[in-house]
């Protein structure tokens, strides 16, 4: 009895392994499908290189024939993978394609699956958020093997046979310090004790707060940086900001990897009863609740926006260009920008 | 005056991760500026409260040797969205609080009619109801954080005091006098004791074996509902995946508390030092300064280090 415990153990340890995984870690060995999609690879494109047309719906459209579309986020458990996964499934519905969305839950055996049930269902397109590269590579290649095109919205370096769509995870992380750096020089006179909330267990969170520090390092040398913390959940911003300001009750700064985090982080300097007007949050994400914050007043002072539901509807479109089989860039950098009080008056 | 090996071995397996948990408290008290200010123990008690708490529900579980309870976190995340969702649709706070501890309780009787009725093992269909459940709660917040300034008067439960004392810390040490009263002074608590140890002997006795059970499963999910509650109170929202943070907590808070997994051996009173012990590893390596990258690699150290004098115990038995 005790082995099927430790069993069922060992099991959850695994299942619960996944956090808030948004965009994976690119893998520079990708490997060109077979179906030779009409893409250009030696420019980085910017999402208007995906506008489409109606004669290239009406060319999709004839393409795909009874086939579908199949539409396999990294999780539908978070607001961004949610709004993403969501928009790009509306947007191909709304060019009249069959879709098919699978919640893998943030597990990449389960996107093995889909991946390969989508293909045997018929699927001549698929967009995917790939969580972790080296796992799905094999798949990937498989289901490009027999044709089917890819849109990769993370990681949109590794994709395979098709186009790469995302956000640089390094490029939120420089907002988010750079735009704290800016509040720190201009209200607090360079001087600040700044935390940072990142989250260990997934690169693409590391990378954003390892950006974060060098631009609070490159542009506002004079904030100390207490610290980096366990965030990413509203919980663990909660719990890492309450034990840090009992370590370091003078942290007057918090920037995040993610809004969820932030909030945490928010509430436990409201019960030290910091004060709104010299403590300053910077998330990323740009969640619904983070705006009404920052519109708000008081201490959440910006995120930086990661436009899932733009990322979705580039997806759609790039699987339009894609059948039809017009010229698309290989790779779409989606640019990101700071949502501060001012741009939501 | 000289202690002998076998005096001294069989006090350390007895006193098992008790003595890490002290040396451990010692060391944090010996290097850090905060670890013994009020308002530090406080934090540490306050983030301990629903785990203590939810925990209360697993060691009566594992103590009748019913199985495990593995959606005990799942219930206190739907319950959570439960009372977030009623607030948040205009539902006045104490109805809708009451209503995500009924809706536990009704998962907990549902858990325990499967096993004892359906005769369905009780980790197999708590592992079923973890998944369902985590379905039912992002089905029911469609991905979203549910807020709304109404949840504010939710607050006294996780942020008021009573007199110096946080209020959830008032209600882990409420919730333990209880437990400890129920479990060492009355007919059910002995009878739990005893299905545990031996099930068959209990049953030839006239004990209703599967009332018992039911009564736990129950008695789980209400506690696990409470926490849902204290956890909105906690967060000022919900969000579908509120409650997977606290399944590994709560399941270890149980294990280490020395709670025997053969069931019918096991203090309660442990279990909430057990509880305490895994928030104050977390709040000493922050206090400590360590690096975020060697905090995991610390804690599992000290866990491993804390479950193997534990586990003396039964390997000198």
């Amino acid at each position: 009895m005790k082995r099927i415990h430790l069993g069922v153990l060992l099991l959850l340890a695994i299942t619960l392994a996944a956090g808030c995984e948004k965009k994976s870690a690119p893998n520079t060995d990708a490997v060109q499908g077979p179906s030779g999609a009409n893409l250009i690879a030696d420019k980085l494109g910017s999402p208007e290189d995906l506008i489409v047309t109606p004669e290239e719906i009406a060319k999709a459209k004839k393409t795909l024939g009874k086939g579908m579309v199949g539409v396999l986020p990294c999780t539908m458990t978070t607001e961004y993978h949610f709004a993403l996964g969501n928009s790009a499934k509306k947007a191909l519905e709304g060019y009249g394609f069959k879709v098919q969305l699978v919640d893998p839950e943030t597990k990449p055996e389960r996107q093995i699956s889909a991946l390969e049930n989508f293909t045997a269902a018929g699927a001549k397109a698929i967009v995917v958020c790939v969580l972790d590269p080296k796992v799905l590579s094999s798949a990937l290649q498989e289901a490009a093997g027999q044709g089917v095109y890819m849109v990769q919205v993370a990681g949109r370096e590794s994709v395979v046979n098709g186009i790469g769509i995302s956000i640089d995870d390094a490029d939120l992380g420089k907002a988010a310090g750079e735009y704290a750096s800016r509040l720190i020089n201009s209200e607090m006179a360079g001087k600040a004790n700044v935390a940072i909330l990142d989250y260990p267990d997934l690169p693409n969170c590391v990378i954003r707060a390892n950006n974060i520090e060098k631009q609070l390092r490159a542009l506002a040398p004079d904030a100390k940086i207490v610290g980096r913390y366990l965030g990413a959940w509203q919980e663990n911003g909660l719990k890492s900001m309450e034990n840090a300001l009992q370590a370091h009750p003078e942290i007057n700064v918090v920037v995040s990897i993610n809004d969820a985090g932030a909030y945490g982080a928010m509430q436990a300097l409201e019960t030290a009863k910091k004060d709104p007007d010299k403590t300053i949050i910077v998330g990323i994400d740009a969640e619904k609740k983070a705006l009404e914050l920052i519109r708000q007043g008081g201490m959440y002072r910006g995120t930086v926006h990661t436009k899932p539901v733009e990322t979705g509807w580039l997806a759609a479109e790039a699987v339009v260009k894609l059948l039809a089989g017009s010229p698309a860039p290989k790779e779409i950098k989606v640019p990101v920008k700071v949502i501060t009080k001012a741009e939501l008056q | 005056m000289k202690v002998s090996k076998p005096k001294l071995y069989e006090f350390l397996a007895e006193n098992g991760f008790i003595i890490i948990f002290i040396l451990w408290c010692i060391f944090l008290a010996l290097f850090t500026d905060s670890f013994l200010h009020v308002s530090n123990i406080m934090v540490i008690l306050r983030q301990a409260s629903i785990i203590g708490i939810v925990a209360i529900g697993e060691t009566m579980i594992v103590l009748m040797a019913a199985g495990m309870d593995i959606s005990l976190a799942a219930i206190l995340g739907v319950s959570g969205v439960m009372v977030a969702s009623s607030i948040a649709g205009g539902f006045a706070v104490l109805p809708a609080a009451l209503a995500g501890i009924v809706l536990g309780g009704m998962i907990g009787f549902l858990n325990g009619a499967l096993v004892t009725r359906v005769r369905i093992n009780g980790i197999v269909v708590t592992l079923g109801m973890m998944y369902a459940l985590e379905g039912v709660a992002f089905v029911a917040t469609k991905g979203q954080t549910i807020s709304s300034p109404a949840m504010q008067a939710l607050a006294p439960l996780s942020r008021g005091y009573l007199g110096p004392i946080p209020v959830p810390v008032l209600l882990l040490f409420a919730a333990y006098t209880i437990a400890y009263y129920v479990l060492n002074y009355t007919v059910f608590g002995a009878r739990v004791y005893a299905i545990g140890n031996n099930e068959r002997a209990s049953w030839l006795s006239g004990i209703n074996i599967n009332r018992h059970k039911m009564l736990g499963y129950l008695v789980a999910g209400l506690l696990a509902g409470f926490g849902g509650v204290m956890q909105t109170a906690r967060m000022g929202s919900a969000t579908g995946g509120m409650g997977s943070e606290f399944l590994f907590p709560i399941l270890t808070a149980a294990i280490l508390g020395g709670i025997s997994l053969n069931g019918g051996k096991g203090k309660i009173q442990n279990v909430l030092i057990a509880a305490v012990f895994l928030t104050t590893i977390n709040n000493g390596l922050i206090l400590l300064n360590v690096p975020i990258y060697a905090q995991k690699i610390i804690s599992g150290v000290i866990l491993i280090l804390a479950l193997s004098l534990d586990r003396l115990r039964s390997v000198r038995k």
